[in-house]
């Protein structure tokens, strides 16, 4: 594994089991349970022509990393997406560090409302809000 | 600075006192008329209205009708003292002020001014200072309960943020309008403590809120038709009524902004604006997506001022 | 002719020629419906495109129909670029392993700066996801 940038000082890396999220992976994380703060280095693989973080990889960091805050809230019990909405403020670029605090803004019985800010260096970049059915709570 | 609640829908009168605007066709109400439809907002939960000693009968017709009422908040703004020359006295300034002051006092029919705007924010430092120092005074003896500056431009807006005494701002702001963030002005007013900021002219003079292509005025780089296709796909695609709806939703929708100013001159649009405001205001997920998607307009359609005259 | 995997036809061009679509790829266009109001993009899934539960991984769903309304948005404008400011995702049921996966996408509105698309992305007569998106294209002055 090549060693952490600087930057990530702190971080380890998650541990993930989806093959896509492997494909794409790795992502870093931070913090305690309920409070991660996780991390992508933006690398050759991740960028479209223009050189910039593909949007689709934002989504997949997205569903990634919110999907986890989601396993944390309701103590690794099993999650699905039910709805992602992404807005995309502008590229990363390669080498840039994209990072995210995902927020659980409501919860209820068997769904969970969940926001992050995806920022590089302090400045949001794309910002997703999405919804989460927690299964077998019908 | 987390606001608690949208915007609220504060009550505009300029067209009660004089006739005044690009889209507003049906003229000034009569007194009666007036009256009815300040009582029936105080009714419906209006407590903000806006006013200006420049605004011909307005402060009276207010005063009749919400002086018995408590719970009510009166934004008025100082003459724009059209008449003082430059070299004015400090006395003759002083008087001038004096003179609006007591003048806004007496018509609406109250002791106190609950917050006294600078019609002219140049008003600030011209005369020398008088005219502020005055109102500072004024303030201080408890006349003026709380002072602003209404403003035409982010500089404007940025030279009254930087006084301390300004606790109330009133500027012209909608869907369009990007100059105010680009200009530091709402990272600005979200870094200040005690201010109340009010954006007026959210429908741009009517012309955002209207199905007639032909009420804009003929700016170089303005595609009209272009404009109103978004903001028509927008209006369907956060579910609002109308494009009035969207501008309002809009404007309320932003976490710097306390009350949204509309004029009004008749029941039925009092009716129609406190409807739209009931609503909930666009998410900031959903500005976000306006301010991304709509072209950067130059500043002479964002500055009424700048409009061509027709021909 | 290149090999096309099973289920995607022969003629079907490649709509992924470089960086992160090539890589979560090969992605595919096929002929348009609706006299070209419908525009179509299909990939066949692969053990990488799979989650942890045997099913298709969202992020390569909604990667999925990035990419055709992307390319769509370049088709029906001429642009050379566009970039995507918004995109929505409801997803409605699962896709497996070996499914051919077909996004089917139409442009609701556009204006001289911004396309607004739906798209539906099924799997034979199953919808998987739908979705609705904004873009901005880069118009030559």
């Amino acid at each position: 594994m090549k060693p952490l940038p600087a930057k990530l000082s702190g971080y380890t890396e998650t541990k993930l089991i989806d093959p896509f999220e492997i494909f794409i992976g790795p992502v870093f994380e931070t913090g305690a349970k309920g409070a991660r703060r996780f991390a992508l280095v933006v690398d050759e693989r991740h960028v479209n022509m223009r050189a910039v973080l593909h949007g689709g990889m934002y989504m997949t960091f997205a569903d990634l990393a919110l999907g986890q805050a989601a396993w944390d809230a309701c103590d690794h019990a099993a999650v699905v997406t039910l709805n992602m909405q992404s807005q995309f403020l502008r590229g990363a670029k390669l080498g840039e560090i994209v990072e995210v605090r995902p927020v659980i803004t409501r919860r209820t019985r068997s769904i969970i409302f969940i926001r992050g800010d995806f920022q590089v260096d302090g400045e949001t970049v794309f910002s997703c809000a999405s919804l989460w059915k927690i299964l077998g709570q019908d | 600075m987390q606001k608690a609640r949208p915007a609220e829908l504060v009550l505009g009168s300029v067209q009660l006192g004089l006739a005044y605007g690009a889209a507003n066709r049906t003229g000034k109400p009569s007194h009666g008329a007036a009256l009815r439809l300040v009582h029936r907002a105080a009714d419906a939960g209006v407590t903000n209205f806006d006013t200006a000693r420049a605004y011909g009968d307005s402060e009276d017709r207010l005063g009749e009708a919400l002086c018995a009422r408590n719970n009510i908040r009166t934004v008025t703004k100082l003459s724009p003292l059209a008449d003082l020359p430059p070299d004015a006295s400090r006395d003759i300034v002083r008087g001038a002020v004096d003179a609006s002051i007591g003048a806004s006092l007496t018509a609406l029919r109250r002791e106190q001014l609950n917050c006294l705007l600078l019609h002219r924010a140049s008003h600030m430092t011209d005369f020398d200072g008088a005219v502020w120092e005055r109102l500072i005074e004024l303030l201080e003896e408890g006349t003026i309960l709380s002072l602003g500056v209404s403003v035409q431009s982010p500089a404007e807006a940025i030279a009254a943020l930087d006084r301390r005494d300004v606790r109330h701002i009133q500027l012209p702001f909608n869907l369009l309008d990007w100059r105010w963030r680009d200009a530091g002005v709402v990272d600005r007013i979200r870094a200040r403590q005690h201010l109340t900021v009010h954006a007026r002219s959210v429908f741009l003079q009517g012309i955002l809120a209207t199905d007639d292509a032909s009420v804009w005025p003929r700016v170089e780089g303005v595609d009209v038709a272009d404009l109103m296709n978004l903001l028509g796909e927008f209006s369907r695609r956060f579910e609002r009524k109308s494009t009035a709806d969207l501008c309002l939703a809009y404007a309320r929708g932003q976490d710097w902004v306390d009350g949204v100013v509309v004029g009004m001159e008749t029941e039925e649009q009092l009716d129609a604006n406190l409807h739209l405001c009931a609503r909930p205001p666009l998410s900031p997920e959903d500005c976000a997506l306006i301010e991304q998607c709509v072209p950067r307009v130059p500043v002479q359609l964002l500055n009424p001022a700048l409009w061509p005259t027709t021909p | 002719m290149v090999n096309r995997p099973a289920g995607i036809p022969e003629d079907a061009e490649d709509a992924s020629i470089g960086g992160f679509n090539k890589y979560v790829g090969p992605l595919y266009r096929l002929s348009d419906l609706e006299e070209g109001a419908v525009k179509r993009f299909a990939f066949a899934a692969a053990e990488h495109h799979m989650n942890g539960a045997g099913t298709i991984h969202g992020g390569m769903l909604m990667t999925f129909m990035d990419v055709s309304m992307s390319r769509t948005s370049r088709l029906i404008s001429g642009a050379k670029s566009c970039s995507t400011v918004s995109l929505t995702c409801d997803f409605v049921g699962p896709g497996k392993l070996g499914d051919i996966i077909e996004s089917r996408v139409r442009v609701t509105r556009r204006t001289r700066t911004i396309v607004f698309l739906t798209s539906e992305i099924v799997c034979g007569s199953r919808t998987l996801m739908v979705g609705s998106g904004v873009w901005k294209i880069a118009v030559a002055e």
